[in-house]
C-alpha cells in the first residue's frame, strides 16, 4: 500500500470520535495536576492521567517534556525531609522531548513566524485539566490556546476498535492531546510540532507530516509520526491520540 | 553516638560523678530501709557535717542488698546460687531529663523505665535492648564468678561512656560522649563470686555496651559468659514512665534571666487553632474580607486552606476547607480585595474560583519571569502589599550543608516587586541569602529578614530601600566587592536571640505598651521576638528583645488578623529547619490580654549613653546602681565563610545610672561605644518593678548603626542611700534595723555574740550560733532579703522548737547558699531556695554574692512555698505520704519530730559563714 493510501486509510479509518470524551474515573494522585521540579528542570507541570500515563509540561516552554508509565519519585524536603533531591520521574517513558515544542503563526497572507507561549495557568474542569498559555501575535494581538491531556484506551473509544484498524488493539495507552485556540482572527492559524513514535495514533488534521516505520523500544514495529497540529480560526479545535503498548509491569 | 556535639544542656555544664558502690533497689522486708547508711556517716561526720545534718557530696541512692553486695566477700553458696540468684545481671535503665554528656548521679527514690535481667551481656540498640533512644543511663548489677585465681582481662566496650567496677573499686572509667570503643584493664581477682556494677550513658545515635573478660589461661577476649554472672532473684523489678532527675547544677538564672524565655508573654493568652488530624506547616496566612482565614501549606500537597471560626474560643467549631492543592512549596500568601494571591517558587499564582464553590477551578499565573533552577534552596518568600505591588524575596541556591551554589542563575537573593495586573515586576532590592519574611514596620516600611549563612555572620532584620545592596556576594560575586551594604536594623546573634527569622509584622497600638513595635518569627530559635526601632542620623537601628516562646512549632508566618490578635503559622523539617523538641505544624492565637509586665520595653540611643525605658515603674530604690547592667559590644565581618565570630568583644563600663523621676526610664552614661556594633545588655542583680516583679526577660541587643549626635542624657545626683522597702499591707517589721530586740540565740536567754545589728542590716560577722525569733509563729508569710559571702552557707528554718538539740532537727529549712561558690550548689537538693534535701528549685534564682537577693516564705498550715526573688523555687505539703516518704528517704529521717511542729521559732542560721539580712517582716496567717 502506498504511502499515501496508507495515511489516508489511517485518517479515515482513525479520525478520533467526536463523542463526549472518556475520562478516567479515578486519578493515580491527589492532587492529580501539580507543579514541582521534576527531573532537574524547575517550572514543571505534571498531571496523573492514569496509572498507566503520566505526563509532564514544561511551563517555562508549555511544551510536553515527557509521557511516560510508572510515576514520579517523590524526594526533597516536603516529601522525605531531606535537604538536596527533587522529584523524578520514574518508569518507562513513551514520549520524551529534549527541545521545546515550536508554535508557528501563519498570518492571513500565509506568512509563518516563530512564536514562544506564555505559561497562563491551568484550569480544572469537568474532571479534566486544561493547561492555558497564550502568544503575542504579530500586531499587537493575543491569542490563547488550550491543551487539554487525557489517558483513552481503544475499547473507550470503539465498540470493536480493530475494525478501525487492525492495530487497534484492546488495551493500549491512548494520549490524546486536545487543543483549542482562541483569538485569531480569519485566515490565520497557531500550529505546534508533534512527534512521537508509537503504535499508531489517530488524528483529526496533522499539516506536513511524515509518518514512516521504525522499530520501537520494545522491539515491535510502530510509527514514527512528525507533523504539525493546526488551529485555525475557522477550526480552532484539533486533537491528535498518540497509542502505546502498556509497559509490563507497569502500575 | 551523635556525630556533632551536644549543646550544652539546660540544667548547666556541670554534672556530678559517683561512682562507688551505687546501689539501687526496692527494698526487701527486714532490709535497713534506704538513706541508713548515709544516716550513720551522717552521725560520725564532722561537726560542720553535723551542723548541717548531712555527708558533704552527693546523697546515695538507697542501697540495693548491702548485705549480698559487701565489697570483696560475696559469698554465694551452691544451694543460695540455685535458689536465691539467677544467671544473669540486672539491668536499669533511667530515662534522663535532659541532656547528658557524661556519668550523672540520680536523685533518690527514681524508678527506672526499664528493669529486667539480661544474660547477654552484649546489649546494642539494634536489639532495642535498652529500651530507649537516648538520654538515658543504664545500670548492670549483680555478682561475678571467677572461676580461677589469676590476673584477667577485662574490657569494657561502649558508647556512649561508661564505667566498670568490681568489689566497689572502679576497674575501668570509659566515661565521655564517644562512638564505640573499648578500654581494658588487668585485674588480679581470687577465685569466688565478687560484686559486679556497671554504669553507662546514652547520649544519641547508636548505643552499645559490652563486657568482656579474658581469662588467665585464655588469650582471647570473650564476652562474660551468662554462667559467670548472677543476680539476686525474687526483687521487685519495679519500672516507671517518665524523665528522672539526675543530680546536676541548677541551671544559672531564671527563664528570661540571662537565658531563654520558657511559655507565653504573660500579658497574651495563646490558643491553639487547629482542629484535629489538621497539621499545617504554614507557609502563608491571611483572612478573606468575611473575616475567614486562607493559608496555604508547605508539605507534599501544596495546598490552600479556607478556615471558619479561628477568631472564636472553640477549637471544635473551627472549620476547615481545602480549596487548593498542587502548589509548588507555597511560602507566601496575600488576599488583595477578596483575591487569593499565592507564591509558590517559580510562580505567583491567582487562584479563580468560577462556579461559586470557592475551590479553585482556574491556578492563573500571574508572574513567572524570574530565573529559577531546581535547587531545593531556591524558595520564593513573602508576600507583603504596598501600593498595589506584591512583594516577594528570592532565595540563592545552596550546597547541601549550606554553602551558597556558585554560579547562582541571575537575580536570586532579592525582593521583587511585583504588579499583579500584568505580571511586571522589577528587582528592589538584592544581595539576600534566605529571606524568610517580608513585611510590614513602621512608618509605612518593609522590613525583612536574612538567615546566617555566607557572607552573614549572624541573621538580620533589614529595613526595604530601593536599590540596597545588603552583603550576600552570592549571585554577583567578586563584583560585589565594591558595592556599599546596606546594614542591618538589627542583627540577631545567632542561637542568642536568632536562628533563622521569619515573618516580621507590626503590633496594633491596642497591644498597650508594645502597640507600634516590630514583631517577627523564628523558626528554629523559635518563639517570637520584639524590636524597638529609631532612626538616627536618616539610618534604621534599634534594640531587640525576647517576646515570646510556648508555641507548638517553629514559627514561620506570622500576622495581625481582622479581630487585632496574632496569628502564628509554625512549621518545621529536620536539619535546622524547626525548633527542637516542637512539631512540625502549628497554628495559634495570641490574645493580647492586657496584664501588666515587668521589662525592658525599649532602648533609645544617646550622645552619651542609652535611655533604657521599662514597661513598668521601678522599685522605688531600683535601678541606679550602674553595676546593675552589664553592657557588652561587638562587632561582624562578614566573610565567604558561613556566619562569623563576635569580634572585639568589649565589656562596656557604665559609668552611671540615672532613674527618671517616674521611675520609668533609667539612663545609663556608657563611654567607649562604637558604630557598627552591637551592644549587648543584661539586668544582673535584683531588678523589681514597684509591684515587685521581676524581669519577664532582663537581655536586649542593641544594633548601634549610629551614635548620634544629641540628644544627650541627663546624669542624676546618686541616691544618698536605697530607702527602706515600705511595709506591704498586713505585715509588720520582724526586725527593727538598729537593734536585736525579738532575737535571741537558740537555746540562750540573749542574742549570740557573733551577731549584730546596724543600718537595717541584720549581720553574722563571727561563730556565735544559730539566731532566731523569742515569738513563736505557726502560719505566717515572712519576708526579707539576704546577702551571701562568696561561698557562702546559711539558711532560715521555721517552726523549729527546742526542746529538740539544733533547728534542723524539728524545722524545715529553705536554704541560703552561693551557688557558684560552695559545693552544695552542685546538687539541687541542697541549693538556695532549696527545702533543704527534700526538694529542689528547677533553677538558680539567686543574684551573685554581695547582692540582695529577695525571699518570700509562705507556711500556711500545711503548705509551705518558698520564693526567691520573684520566683517560686519549691512548694510542698508537710505531713501528706509523699512528704513523709521523703523524709525517711532523707537524712531527717533520724529526728522522728522533724518538720511536724504545728508552730515554732524562725531561726537564721550560723552555718560559719557572714550572711547579712535586711526588711524581714512577717504576716501572721490565721490559723488552719
Amino acid at each position: 500500500m502506498s504511502r499515501t493510501l496508507l495515511l489516508l486509510f489511517l485518517c479515515l479509518a482513525g479520525a478520533p470520535p467526536q463523542a463526549p470524551v472518556q475520562v478516567s474515573p479515578q486519578r493515580p494522585r491527589d492532587p492529580w495536576v501539580f507543579r514541582s521540579v521534576l527531573d532537574g528542570r524547575a517550572r514543571m507541570v505534571t498531571v496523573a492521567l492514569a496509572n498507566e500515563l503520566w505526563v509532564a509540561y514544561d511551563a517555562g516552554t508549555c511544551g510536553l517534556t515527557k509521557a511516560w508509565t510508572g510515576g514520579v519519585h517523590f524526594d526533597g524536603a516536603v516529601y522525605t525531609t531531606v535537604h538536596g533531591p527533587q522529584p523524578k520521574s520514574e518508569g518507562a517513558a513513551y514520549v520524551e522531548s529534549k527541545a521545546p515544542a515550536l508554535w508557528r503563526y501563519r498570518d492571513a497572507a500565509g506568512v509563518e513566524t516563530e512564536l514562544r507561549p506564555r505559561w497562563r495557568g491551568y484550569r480544572l474542569e469537568q474532571g479534566q485539566v486544561r493547561l492555558l498559555s497564550s502568544f503575542a501575535l504579530p500586531g499587537g494581538a493575543e491569542a490563547q490556546v488550550e491543551e487539554t491531556p487525557e489517558f483513552v484506551r481503544p475499547e473507550r473509544l470503539f465498540e470493536d476498535p480493530t475494525s478501525h484498524a487492525p492495530w487497534l488493539v484492546r488495551g493500549l495507552v491512548g494520549f490524546r492531546r486536545t487543543f483549542h485556540a482562541t483569538g485569531l482572527s480569519a485566515g490565520t492559524s497557531l500550529s505546534v510540532s508533534v512527534e512521537a513514535d508509537c503504535v499508531g495514533y489517530l488524528m483529526d488534521r496533522l499539516s506536513g507530516s511524515v509518518d514512516r516505520e521504525v522499530a520501537l523500544p520494545d522491539g515491535t514495529k510502530g510509527r514514527r509520526l512528525e507533523g504539525r497540529l493546526v488551529l485555525a480560526a475557522e477550526s480552532p479545535g484539533n486533537d491528535v491520540i498518540l497509542f502505546f503498548r502498556p509497559v509490563k509491569g507497569s502500575r | 553516638m551523635r556525630a556533632a556535639a551536644l549543646r550544652t544542656s539546660a540544667a548547666g555544664p556541670l554534672a556530678l560523678l559517683l561512682l562507688a558502690a551505687c546501689r539501687d533497689s526496692a527494698p526487701r522486708a527486714g532490709e535497713p530501709p534506704p538513706g541508713a547508711e548515709a544516716a550513720a556517716a551522717a552521725a560520725a561526720g564532722s561537726p560542720e557535717t553535723a551542723a548541717k545534718g548531712a555527708p558533704e557530696g552527693v546523697l546515695a541512692i538507697p542501697a540495693l542488698d548491702p548485705a549480698s553486695l559487701a565489697p570483696a566477700t560475696l559469698t554465694i553458696t551452691p544451694a543460695e546460687r540455685d535458689s536465691a540468684w539467677e544467671t544473669g545481671l540486672w539491668l536499669r535503665v533511667f530515662q534522663l531529663d535532659g541532656p547528658v554528656d557524661e556519668l550523672v548521679e540520680l536523685m533518690p527514690g527514681q524508678t527506672p523505665n526499664v528493669s529486667r535481667v539480661v544474660t547477654d551481656l552484649a546489649l546494642g540498640e539494634q536489639r532495642q535492648d535498652f529500651g530507649l533512644e537516648s538520654n538515658y543511663l543504664s545500670f548492670l548489677d549483680g555478682a561475678l564468678h571467677v572461676p580461677e585465681d589469676g590476673r584477667y582481662g577485662l574490657r569494657l566496650s561502649s558508647d556512649d561512656g561508661s564505667r566498670l567496677s568490681i568489689d566497689g573499686r572502679v576497674v575501668i572509667d570509659h566515661d565521655g560522649l564517644h562512638a564505640l570503643a573499648a578500654k581494658e584493664a588487668s585485674v588480679d581477682l581470687a577465685r569466688g563470686w565478687h560484686t559486679i556494677a556497671v554504669r553507662h550513658f546514652e547520649a544519641g545515635g547508636g548505643a552499645e555496651l559490652k563486657l568482656q573478660w579474658r581469662r588467665p589461661s585464655a588469650t582471647e577476649f570473650e564476652v562474660i559468659p551468662p554462667s559467670a554472672v548472677a543476680t539476686r532473684t525474687g526483687i521487685v523489678r519495679l519500672t516507671a514512665p517518665g524523665e528522672k532527675r539526675a543530680i546536676r547544677a541548677l541551671v544559672r538564672g531564671a527563664p528570661g534571666d540571662g537565658r531563654d524565655i520558657e511559655g507565653v508573654h504573660p500579658a497574651y493568652r495563646l490558643q491553639g487553632l487547629r482542629p484535629e488530624h489538621f497539621e499545617p506547616r504554614v507557609g502563608g496566612l491571611d483572612w478573606l474580607p468575611d473575616g475567614r482565614m486562607v493559608l496555604c501549606t508547605w508539605d507534599s500537597v501544596g495546598a490552600v486552606f479556607l478556615l471558619s471560626g479561628t477568631a472564636g474560643d472553640d477549637r471544635a467549631k473551627i472549620g476547615v476547607k481545602r480549596i487548593a492543592a498542587g502548589l509548588a512549596e507555597p511560602l507566601g500568601l496575600k488576599v488583595v480585595d477578596g483575591r487569593i494571591y499565592v507564591l509558590q517558587k517559580q510562580e505567583l499564582t491567582l487562584l479563580v474560583d468560577h462556579d461559586g464553590d470557592e475551590v479553585t477551578d482556574e491556578y492563573r499565573c500571574i508572574a513567572s519571569g524570574w530565573e529559577v533552577s531546581d535547587n531545593f534552596h531556591e524558595f520564593a518568600f513573602g508576600l507583603a502589599e504596598q501600593d498595589g505591588r506584591l512583594y516577594a524575596n528570592l532565595a540563592v541556591a545552596i550546597l547541601p550543608g549550606g554553602k551558597s551554589l556558585w554560579p547562582q542563575v541571575p537575580g536570586r537573593g532579592s525582593v521583587l516587586a511585583i504588579d499583579p495586573r500584568d505580571g511586571s515586576f522589577e528587582t528592589v532590592a538584592h544581595g539576600l541569602r534566605t529571606p524568610n519574611g517580608i513585611g510590614p514596620g513602621p512608618d509605612g516600611s518593609l522590613l525583612i529578614t536574612d538567615n546566617q549563612g555566607d557572607w552573614l555572620p549572624s541573621s538580620k532584620l533589614l529595613h526595604l530601600e530601593r536599590g540596597a545592596f545588603y552583603g550576600s556576594r552570592a549571585v554577583l560575586g567578586e563584583e560585589a566587592a565594591g558595592l556599599a551594604v546596606t546594614p542591618p536594623v538589627l542583627w540577631l546573634p545567632q542561637d542568642e536571640i536568632g536562628n533563622s527569622p521569619s515573618e516580621p509584622c507590626l503590633l496594633p497600638m491596642e497591644h498597650g505598651p508594645y502597640g507600634g513595635q516590630v514583631i517577627f518569627g523564628d523558626v528554629t530559635h523559635g518563639g517570637i521576638q520584639r524590636a524597638a526601632l529609631e532612626v538616627v542620623d536618616g539610618v534604621w537601628q534599634g534594640a531587640v528583645f525576647r517576646f515570646t516562646q510556648g508555641l507548638e512549632a517553629g514559627v514561620n508566618r506570622l500576622r495581625v488578623g481582622p479581630d487585632g490578635a496574632l496569628y502564628a503559622g509554625g512549621i518545621g523539617s529536620t536539619g535546622n529547619w524547626g525548633q527542637a523538641g516542637k512539631r512540625s505544624f502549628g497554628l495559634e492565637r495570641l490574645s493580647y490580654t492586657g496584664g501588666p509586665v515587668f521589662e525592658m520595653l525599649a532602648i533609645r540611643a544617646l550622645e552619651n549613653g542609652f535611655e533604657v525605658r521599662f514597661t513598668e515603674p521601678l522599685e522605688p530604690g531600683q535601678g541606679s546602681d550602674p553595676g546593675g547592667y552589664a553592657l557588652t559590644q561587638w562587632w561582624y565581618r562578614p566573610t565567604a565563610q558561613y556566619g562569623g565570630p563576635k569580634l572585639d568583644v568589649l565589656r562596656l563600663p557604665v559609668k552611671s545610672a540615672s532613674v527618671s523621676p517616674d521611675r520609668r526610664s533609667v539612663f545609663l552614661e556608657v563611654e567607649g561605644r562604637k558604630e557598627g556594633h552591637v551592644v549587648h545588655f543584661h539586668l544582673v542583680g535584683p531588678f523589681f518593678d514597684e509591684a515587685g516583679r521581676t524581669p519577664w526577660s532582663t537581655e536586649a541587643w542593641y544594633t548601634l548603626n549610629r551614635i548620634p549626635v544629641g540628644p544627650r542624657g541627663e546624669v542624676a545626683p546618686a541616691p544618698a542611700e536605697a530607702p527602706g522597702r515600705p511595709l506591704p499591707e498586713g505585715f509588720r517589721p520582724l526586725f527593727d534595723g538598729a537593734t536585736l530586740t525579738g532575737w535571741r540565740g537558740w537555746k540562750q536567754a540573749g542574742p549570740p555574740s557573733g551577731w549584730r545589728a546596724s543600718n537595717g542590716v541584720l549581720e553574722r560577722i563571727e561563730g556565735g550560733g544559730d539566731l532566731c525569733t523569742e515569738a513563736l509563729f505557726a502560719d505566717f508569710e515572712l519576708e526579707l532579703e539576704w546577702q551571701i559571702a562568696p561561698g557562702g552557707n546559711s539558711g532560715i528554718l521555721f517552726r523549729a522548737t527546742e526542746d529538740h538539740g539544733a533547728p534542723y532537727e524539728t524545722g524545715p529549712e529553705m536554704q541560703i547558699l552561693d551557688n557558684q561558690g560552695h559545693d552544695d550548689g552542685r546538687n539541687p537538693l541542697t541549693s538556695a531556695g532549696a527545702n533543704y534535701a527534700l526538694d529542689a528549685p528547677a533553677f538558680d534564682a539567686t543574684y551573685p554574692p554581695g547582692q540582695w537577693n529577695r525571699v518570700r516564705l509562705r507556711v500556711d498550715g500545711e503548705r509551705v512555698e518558698h520564693w526567691l526573688n520573684g520566683h517560686l523555687q519549691c512548694s510542698y505539703e508537710l505531713w501528706t505520704d509523699p512528704w513523709k516518704a521523703k523524709v525517711a528517704a532523707s537524712k531527717f529521717s533520724q529526728w522522728p519530730d522533724y518538720g511536724l511542729a504545728r508552730q515554732g521559732r524562725i531561726v537564721l542560721q550560723d552555718h560559719g559563714d557572714v550572711v547579712r539580712f535586711r526588711n524581714l517582716r512577717i504576716r501572721e496567717l490565721a490559723p488552719k
